[in-house]
């Protein structure tokens, strides 16, 4: 596949030709609130969230140098959608599919880690049954990520075998060879990575003589990426790697430390709710007897009933085998199934718990402990 | 002394003292306090029954989880009796569930710490702006000798110019306002499992026969559900904010529940969390009460 | 690709049997002549049944694949999907998706010996491959079924326990957890219809134990709530049947039924996908405590 290389100054440029192009263009922009009239003007949370931006005078309002609050699964795997629309009168019961609302899109600024998340998903909401509604959003949408250049001190990508600027899961990724000391030039390498990326970029470059002289050729920039890409792994804080904990953990189902490690979660749903893999969902009515919607929200293993039986009877009873599940579904059981681990080390769990509960040093005293042990018995053999 | 500085490092080396002595007493089996967390200064919950890891707990400023939530949690209840570290606000709470029956006061034994402010995420947060009870009250033992200088109270609450916004909306805009906030909401509960408050086996908002709020992440059952659980919480929420702290929306609930804490007061002169003696004026009934809203 | 996997068929109430206080069995029809001329399942399977406005729960499919026509299911009354459905009338509409899920291996089952084992409502499963078994009798070998219930009118498929009671190719015991007074039990102890014989009192592993059956070339099939299933697959291995030949169904709380909801699984294993129908080996595999 091609690779090019675009100033940043001509980014708007591009993004003007999605939206003349009848795409629907989604980017990561600060959403309006109800801003704090606060005297101590208390820091209200900024928050970053993909939004679409619906025309060229919104551009501005596309954030580049933040990381989003919420992940961009919610792109392809919404909050709340109706999956039915049921209408139930004398004459009978009708039943209308809904619409996927699956428009082509472009999806900016989603992050290497979570494009991988997006391919992720996809293995799930395609085993045996395929889920329509996901799998025809993500058909259309082309994945346009953005090279982190500046990890934050909560991300552990490196950990779970990604990068701050792996490929897999985006079609397109755009790195901004700025942040690196050795470049002068404000400018992005794009690199395009899958066919449906690099039918976006021919469209775009093949309606416009403008474009053909924006993106010019971006070969040369390949190694410096390579080796900017290796400075800033070296810059993350956070490197332990999570490879051998499924096997740790295997072994690890009724260990005391996995209750010790997680005994101040409280049980809400913050981590699941800005995971870019988590996908638990329940299934609910909404409506009255005779008209409504049957929908699939949004729901965390977090939650006491999430597992709780008509009869009463709990399998997960304690908070404890809660946090255990979701350790266990996304470092042991996932693997087992799907090849990788359902964490892409994002860190917006680490940042949202309200009482800074942390799969990376969950994962990290466990291995710890594990290798603090078998030093024991090795010695004692 | 009144001062406005704090050694966090005595302080510390007093609660560790004091843990350590109440464990060993086996006056209490359970020391629920702050200690290193696993990104810098963020310290965590942190939970000692052994007199010998008391040097695991530690304190400073940064040690802004309101720790009594977790008195009338499944795991930490049957280990009564406990030691518990508060803060001044903390301790509103623990009057508030003793008020309320939820624990019983000989059970709880509270570590009242001197504060002059936390700091989240570097700021002071706007709950200790006009901060009353810098000095702990009601609890078992306050840690130091020093006294904080509360002296420096601003007349105005930090969130007054809220409430004018708020006041001087038609109750079209006012609405519009809420449903704006309550929209963003993605039924987390982090509001709910975090306030000391919401204690309830079952709340009411998982109650599905009948059922009373939609579980759906939507404007009808968002809306319903935030202010169904402000309802449930007037005349006892004590304004820790831990809900607001904790929303990852960011959902203004600092100033509804601050709200709803005015029209308490001014109402029935009541401030919650303050008295063992008295009960929340809207769990309580007197034949006295003033009956004039009923047209 | 197109097609929505969370859209369920329509099918009609045809008859409506009350089998105990509080549950009650449902016989649908589909509505649709193609989905019903389509439609296939196994004994061991199940389905989510939807009431319009309240929602999908999920029950396994009590009737026989043997009996063509309709499907049924069995359900307590227990919240407000279970409360919606038994408001229906004769004529009105459920929704249902599948069926989901793997199955009793009934080919496996083939001229063996036949132990059934159900305590309450954990009869369900087991009478759709009762039934099925009953339907091609000559195929298997011996038959016994032990069924239990928390008191008399607890036992559900009364009427059905009292036709098998009336073969001559099975054998049947019937058990109850207590009973209220004196009359009761000695009512209850001298109920023999057909070729049973009377009543029995205790919980059923320990039945199970003085009934001490010959396990040779036998597989045991055992359905009831877990902590029923629990003593009895460790009643059955102590009378020296190998887990390996003894089967169970679980359930867990379920919301789609094919795998993706996240809430079913038992250490790796989703019963959605997987199960419900496990031997006892291979539930040894999974973590004592996620169940």
């Amino acid at each position: 596949m091609k690779n090019y290389q675009l100033s940043a100054k001509d980014l708007a440029a591009f993004f003007e030709k999605v939206l003349s192009n009848n795409l629907r263009l989604i980017a990561p922009i600060k959403v309006k609130q109800n801003e704090s009239q606060n005297v101590t003007k208390l820091k209200n949370k900024a928050h970053i969230l993909f939004r679409e931006i619906p025309s060229k005078d919104d551009l501005k309002n596309i954030v580049i140098d933040a990381y989003t609050d919420m992940s961009a699964k919610e792109i392809f795997f919404p909050r709340s959608e109706p999956v039915i629309e049921y209408t139930n009168k004398k004459s009978g019961v009708v039943i209308k599919d809904i619409d996927p609302q699956a428009k082509e899109t472009v999806l900016f600024g989603a992050r290497p880690c979570d494009a991988f998340g997006f391919s992720l998903l996809e293995r799930l909401f395609s085993w045996d049954y395929d889920d329509p509604f996901f799998l025809k959003r993500r058909e259309k949408t082309t994945v346009i990520s953005l090279g982190c250049t500046s990890p934050l001190e909560s991300c552990f990508c490196t950990s779970v075998g990604l990068s701050p600027m792996n490929t897999e899961g985006s079609d397109i990724l755009f790195t901004p060879m700025s942040n690196n000391n050795n470049d002068k030039e404000d400018r992005y390498l794009v690199e395009v990575i899958t066919p449906r990326g690099e039918k976006l970029i021919e469209s775009i470059i093949g309606i416009s003589s403008d474009l053909k002289n924006i993106f010019t050729e971006g070969n040369s920039l390949v190694q410096a990426k390579a080796a900017f890409e290796n400075k800033v792994k070296e810059q993350m804080k956070r490197k332990e790697d999570f490879k051998d904990i499924t096997e740790i953990l295997k072994y690890k189902f009724d260990d005391s430390q996995l209750e010790s490690e997680t005994y101040r979660c409280l049980g809400c749903g913050v981590c699941s709710m800005v995971c870019p893999t988590c996908h638990c969902f329940d299934i609910v009515d909404e409506g009255e007897a005779s008209h409504g919607y049957r929908m699939k929200n949004w729901d965390s293993c977090s939650f006491a009933l999430f597992t709780k039986h008509g009869g009463g009877h709990n399998p997960r009873d304690m908070q404890f085998k809660r946090c255990r599940q979701r350790y266990m579904h996304k470092l042991h059981y996932y693997r087992e199934k799907f090849a990788d681990a359902l964490c892409v080390g994002c860190g917006r769990c680490v940042k949202a718990c309200p009482v800074n509960l942390d799969i990376y040093s969950v994962v990290y005293n466990l291995k710890k402990a594990y290798a603090n042990n078998k030093n024991k018995e090795d010695k004692e053999k | 002394m009144t001062t406005t500085n704090i050694n966090y490092s005595d302080l510390q080396q007093e609660i560790r003292d004091l843990s350590k002595d109440l464990l060993e007493s086996k006056k209490v089996n359970i020391v629920i306090g702050y200690g290193a967390g696993p990104l810098n200064e963020k310290p965590i919950p942190t939970f000692i029954t052994n007199a010998a890891d008391v040097d695991r707990l530690l304190y400073n400023e940064h040690c802004y989880h309101n720790l009594s939530v977790y008195l009338t949690k499944a795991e930490i209840r049957p280990k009564a009796p406990w030691a518990i570290v508060v803060k001044g606000c903390d301790a509103r709470s623990i009057v508030g569930l003793v008020v309320e029956n939820q624990i019983k006061r000989e059970d709880v034994f509270t570590i009242g710490m001197p504060c002059n402010g936390v700091k989240i995420e570097g700021n002071l947060p706007s709950k200790c702006v006009n901060c009353t009870v810098k000095n702990p009250a009601n609890v078992s033992k306050v840690v130091s000798s020093i006294k904080i200088d509360s002296s420096a109270i601003i007349e105005q609450h930090p969130l007054h110019q809220d409430m004018e916004m708020l006041n001087k909306m038609s109750a079209e805009e006012r609405f519009q306002f809420w449903k704006n906030e309550f929209d963003r909401c993605i039924r987390c509960y982090a509001c709910r499992q975090i306030c000391p408050h919401c204690f309830c086996n079952t709340c009411i908002a998982e109650k599905s026969t009948p059922q009373w709020i939609s579980t759906t992440p939507g404007s009808r059952g968002n809306f319903a559900w935030n202010a169904i659980r402000a309802f449930h919480l007037v005349g006892r929420c004590v304004e820790c904010m831990e809900c607001s702290r904790s929303c990852p929306m960011g959902i203004r609930l600092d100033l509804l529940n601050h709200y709803l804490a005015e029209e308490v007061k001014n109402s029935y002169n009541f401030i919650s969390g303050m008295d063992f003696e008295q009960k929340p004026p809207l769990t309580t009934y007197n034949l006295k009460d003033n009956q004039d809203f009923i047209k | 690709m197109c097609k929505n996997i969370y859209r369920p068929m329509l099918t009609k109430i045809i008859s409506i049997f009350d089998e105990t206080k509080d549950t009650r069995t449902l016989r649908l029809e589909f509505c649709d002549q193609a989905e019903k001329d389509a439609f296939s399942f196994k004994a061991g399977q199940f389905g989510l049944y939807s009431a319009f406005g309240s929602g999908e729960a999920v029950f396994c499919i009590s009737s026989s694949p043997t009996k063509k026509g309709y499907i049924e299911c069995t359900f307590k009354k227990i919240g407000k999907v279970t409360a919606s459905l038994r408001n229906l009338d004769i004529g009105d509409v459920v929704g249902f998706r599948g069926a989901y899920g793997n199955h009793f291996p009934i080919d496996n089952l083939k001229g063996k010996n036949l132990l059934f084992i159900g305590g309450g409502i954990g009869l369900a499963p087991l009478r759709s491959l009762i039934d099925n078994v009953l339907d091609l009798r000559s195929e298997f070998a011996k038959v016994t079924i032990l069924c239990g219930a928390r008191s008399i009118s607890d036992f559900i498929y009364k009427d059905q326990i009292k036709e098998w009671e009336g073969r001559s190719d099975l054998t049947l015991v019937k058990t109850v957890d207590a009973v209220a007074n004196s009359q009761e039990e000695s009512e209850w102890k001298m109920a023999t219809s057909g070729h049973a014989t009377g009543g029995r009192i205790g919980l059923i592993p320990k039945i199970l134990s003085e009934m001490n059956p010959n396990l040779t070339d036998t597989l045991a099939i055992v359905c009831g709530p877990p902590i029923m299933i629990k003593f009895t697959l460790q009643e059955l291995e102590k009378l020296g049947l190998p887990a390996a030949r003894i089967i169970t169904t679980l359930e867990n709380r379920m919301k789609c039924g094919f795998g993706k909801c996240g809430r079913c699984n038992i250490g790796p294993i989703y019963i959605c996908k997987e199960g419900p129908v496990f031997t006892a080996e291979e539930l040894k595999n999974l973590p004592a405590s996620d169940f």
